[in-house]
């Protein structure tokens, strides 16, 4: 138990330590001295107030009395000091001095335990400031990573329709391919499928005068010249009058640069109101003006003079030989065409919301508003109602960044920043496809027309053959 | 102490003290001890412990307590103070983060400044590209008002087109000196002076000699052509195009149809079948078709290369002048006053990177490093759309020219065909 109390006191810091000792040696030091006065007053008054009669009283005294009465006062002040010493040592001590240094010690120690809890509460607070903190710090970085930025949403929401005008661009292509199939195996109820060969020039004909003449070409000076009408003295003629009755589609039909090169969207240009495969432009599915000015300039373009249908006899095998050659006449125009189809389907109409597709057409027209053609009207002149697939891709692809604003827009975010990098990244790849893609075509035309060159070296060789044997 | 010994010695010296006298004294002195013992004792208590150590030590404890709660305080100011530094230097981080990633920079600026107009330009160009188409049909197809008007409907030739092409020939391409100067006859109208070459004409006018033949000086070496068919202002560079177009396509433009032979009678007295001539001008009207494709190509260059808007020009200029052009008159020549589609796109995707500083500003900012790195991307976004296009146009021009190999060994094969179907009809 003592063992422990002095443990308890070695806790206790060493300047309460030092002052307990100091105050018990000064106590003990003060009590001696006060004895050692007390002892030496008595022997005065022993020696000094009785010189005279006193000296025989004094030997009887000593003799008789003063060993016994010293040895009873030292035996006593002996005791006493015994006493005293256990006194402090048991009673002063133990009764005052230890509980008082107990509650030193335990107020020490509470106050030590409390100081811990106090400075366990910083560290409480301290991490759940640094939480704290560290949590704003994330708050901060994902405001600043996760901002929403316009001119990259810009990109995303210009992005939306792009697929299914893509579908829609190659189901137009389809469409087309079939159209154009079907004229030059003058399939029955196209222009080409008429008894006579001619029947083809003949519709296209009347189709020139009704629609795409301009009576004011070939050398027009006034009535009766040019191609409109007049008389003369055996009567008189007309080409085509006063000439297409939409100036605006006069000689569109070979003006390909107006009708195709020049236009970001070829408006009303939709085939595929039904099954592209099943589509049938002769077997009644309308045709839109615009449709109608494509075929007419690929008629042009492509196979003016349709394909032959003077091989009689079919059931012959010689027949059938050139019936098989005339088949390759028409599968490398096939690949001349895919070329104009697949121009005329980048440009065709794009998706639209009323068939419940996405539709990005008016965040587009803002892209282009915003570069000063504020005319909804004009815009729609332009880009048309419904963008293109072509249109789409040169709105990502080249207008947004036309604007200064994309560049300043530049200085905000950096993860908008990446982001938009990334974007940019994803549009290229857009843009390389379609070129690769055109790529691929050009590389199949070159190599139909060395084919077709090597025919017709391969030709020259087989008459010099002939005329051998 | 001193009083009750005294007393004992002197007043009971007349007689010797007893026994018991004396033991009464030392009784005395021993009680004495004794309580002056307990007197110290309770001084002890009393006085020194509770009055004076006691309390000193509350004080103490008192002090140590105090001390321990502002040690406490001192402590929890010290973290206090170590988390608002904390705070602070990552505030401070962040500020200079801020100004790090936020930070201006002109090789920014200046991409942003060279797009300015761009998006104009190029309309504009588109717009110049249609008149131009329409010129070019109009002048093959003999459309009123068109340099393909002159002639006689009828005619076999088409002399009207090229009487008026010899004629801008002799006055503004011919080179006197060319043939060994025996071009001074036809475009002088006078023989090749004997002896000395006089002066074959002013500067401005030897400028012009050959442009109409001369492709790379034409349209290949500027950036920006005088060419604006949105104004009725007719310029050198409209004519040089305009000649040199004559050259490249449709040199020699059909001849004119009289219209009452390709009319179709109204009395009906011809049957419901297309006449040769109708069928000729159809067969004409697909050249000029395929002509169109293939001149396509042409009129977009000149389009991308006429003239657009100025938006952007003096920070082109900067740029020009940077890279060590700064003669006025041959930034004048190369890019106009309104710098055209071409020229800003060769500014943005060539020049701008021609410049050392370009490079050197790459010691910029990380943060603007990844801007320009997007804004490279953006323009060569731009780029590829322009190459797209071209794609596209080489694309059309080189179906035509495999339909037109087509087209002959579709002919051949069926002049075969029909002889054979001719020797078949003989042989039955």
């Amino acid at each position: 138990m003592m063992k422990n109390r002095f443990s308890a006191i070695r806790f206790i810091p060493s300047p309460v330590l030092y002052a307990v000792l100091a105050a018990l040696v000064f106590g003990l030091f003060f009590a001696v001295d006060n004895f050692t006065f007390n002892t030496a007053e008595a022997h005065i008054c022993v020696e000094g107030e009785c010189p005279g009669d006193c000296g025989s009283t004094a030997s009887v005294i000593k003799d008789q009395h003063h060993p016994e009465g010293e040895k009873a006062v030292m035996t006593e002040w002996t005791n006493d000091f015994a006493q005293h010493r256990e006194w402090i040592a048991k009673e002063y001590l133990k009764r005052f001095f230890v509980p008082a240094l107990m509650k030193l010690t335990e107020q020490m120690s509470n106050i030590a335990m409390m100081q811990m809890l106090d400075v366990g509460k910083m560290f409480d607070a301290k991490l759940h400031l640094e939480a704290q903190r560290r949590f704003n710090e994330k708050q901060n970085e994902a405001a600043k990573d996760y901002y929403p930025s316009e001119s990259f949403c810009a990109i995303g929401t210009n992005a939306r329709s792009l697929s299914h005008s893509a579908s829609k661009a190659e189901a137009n292509h389809a469409a087309l391919s079939k159209i154009a199939r079907d004229r030059n195996l003058g399939k029955i109820f196209t222009s080409t499928g008429d008894t006579q060969a001619g029947g083809d020039k003949k519709a296209r004909w009347e189709q020139f005068k009704s629609t795409y003449c301009d009576p004011q070409d070939n050398l027009y000076q006034g009535s009766g010249s040019g191609l409109t009408y007049g008389t003369t003295p055996s009567g008189s003629w007309e080409v085509c009058g006063s000439g297409a009755s939409d100036p605006a589609r006069r000689n569109i039909d070979l003006d390909y640069r107006r009708l195709v090169e020049n236009a970001k969207t070829l408006q009303d240009i939709d085939l595929t109101g039904a099954n592209a495969d099943d589509f049938d432009v002769f077997q009644g599915d309308p045709l839109t003006d615009k449709e109608e000015d494509v075929l007419a300039l690929e008629r042009n373009l492509y196979g003016n003079e349709p394909i032959s249908r003077q091989l009689t006899e079919l059931n012959l095998s010689n027949a059938q030989i050139q019936m098989m050659k005339l088949r390759s006449i028409q599968a490398r125009r096939g690949v001349a065409e895919n070329a104009y189809h697949t121009i005329v389907g980048l440009k065709s109409s794009g998706s639209s919301a009323e068939t419940g597709r996405a539709e990005s057409a008016k965040f587009l027209k803002a892209i282009v508003k915003d570069l000063g053609i504020e005319e909804v009207e004009e815009i729609n002149k332009i880009y048309g109602e419904k963008p293109s697939y072509y249109a789409q891709l040169e709105i990502l692809g080249k207008t947004i960044f036309q604007n200064p604003d994309f560049f300043t827009d530049l200085h905000e975010q950096p993860a908008n920043v990446k982001r938009k990098m990334a974007a940019l990244k994803a549009i290229e790849l857009l843009l390389d496809r379609a070129i690769y893609e055109i790529e691929l075509q050009h590389e199949m035309m070159t190599s139909v027309l060395l084919a077709t060159k090597l025919d017709q070296n391969k030709s020259e060789i087989y008459n010099t053959y002939i005329n051998a044997e | 102490m001193s009083g009750p010994a005294h007393a004992c010695s002197c007043w009971s010296c007349a007689g010797v003290p007893s026994k018991q006298e004396w033991e009464q004294t030392i009784q005395v002195l021993v009680e004495h001890v004794d309580k002056e013992f307990e007197a110290q004792r309770l001084w002890m208590i009393n006085v020194l412990f509770e009055d004076n150590i006691l309390p000193a030590m509350m004080l103490m404890t008192e002090q140590f307590t105090t001390v321990a709660m502002q040690q406490v305080g001192i402590f929890g100011s010290f973290f206090d103070a170590k988390h608002q530094l904390e705070t602070q230097r990552i505030l401070q981080n962040l500020q200079i983060e801020a100004h790090k990633d936020y930070h201006p920079s002109i090789g920014m600026c200046e991409f942003g400044s060279s797009v300015r107009s761009l998006a104009a330009s190029e309309r504009k160009g588109e717009i110049n590209t249609l008149a131009f188409s329409k010129r070019a049909l109009d002048r093959q197809l003999g459309a009123s008002y068109s340099p393909g008007m002159f002639g006689t409907a009828g005619n076999k030739d088409s002399w009207g087109d090229k009487k008026s092409r010899i004629e801008q020939f002799k006055t503004t391409y011919c080179d006197p000196y060319d043939q060994n100067t025996a071009l001074w006859i036809m475009c002088k109208n006078q023989p090749t002076p004997p002896g000395t070459l006089p002066p074959s004409g002013s500067p401005d006018e030897i400028k012009r000699y050959n442009k109409d033949i001369d492709y790379s000086r034409t349209i290949e070496f500027p950036w920006t052509l005088d060419v604006d068919f949105t104004d009725t202002t007719k310029t050198e560079d409209e004519e040089d195009i305009f000649a040199l177009a004559a050259y490249l396509y449709s040199h020699n433009v059909f001849a004119r149809p009289s219209p009452e032979l390709l009319g179709t009678p109204s009395d009906n007295r011809v049957d419901s079948d297309l006449t040769d001539l109708q069928q000729a001008y159809l067969d004409m009207r697909a050249i000029v078709a395929k002509r169109g494709v293939a001149e396509n190509s042409y009129q977009a260059i000149v389009g991308l290369k006429s003239s657009g808007f100025s938006g952007s020009r003096e920070y082109m200029v900067a740029l020009l002048n940077d890279l060590g052009l700064t003669d006025t008159a041959e930034i004048d020549a190369l890019m106009g006053e309104n710098p055209s589609y071409y020229a800003q796109m060769e500014i943005l995707t060539k020049k701008i990177y021609q410049n050392p500083t370009f490079y050197t500003n790459l010691y910029d900012k990380p943060a603007n490093v990844t801007r320009k790195m997007v804004s490279m991307q953006a323009i060569g976004l731009m780029q590829k759309f322009d190459l797209f296009e071209s794609y596209l146009r080489s694309a059309a021009s080189l179906s035509i020219l495999l339909e037109l190999a087509v087209a002959d060994a579709q002919k051949e094969l069926e002049d075969r065909v029909l002889g054979l179907e001719s020797n078949t009809r003989r042989a039955d």
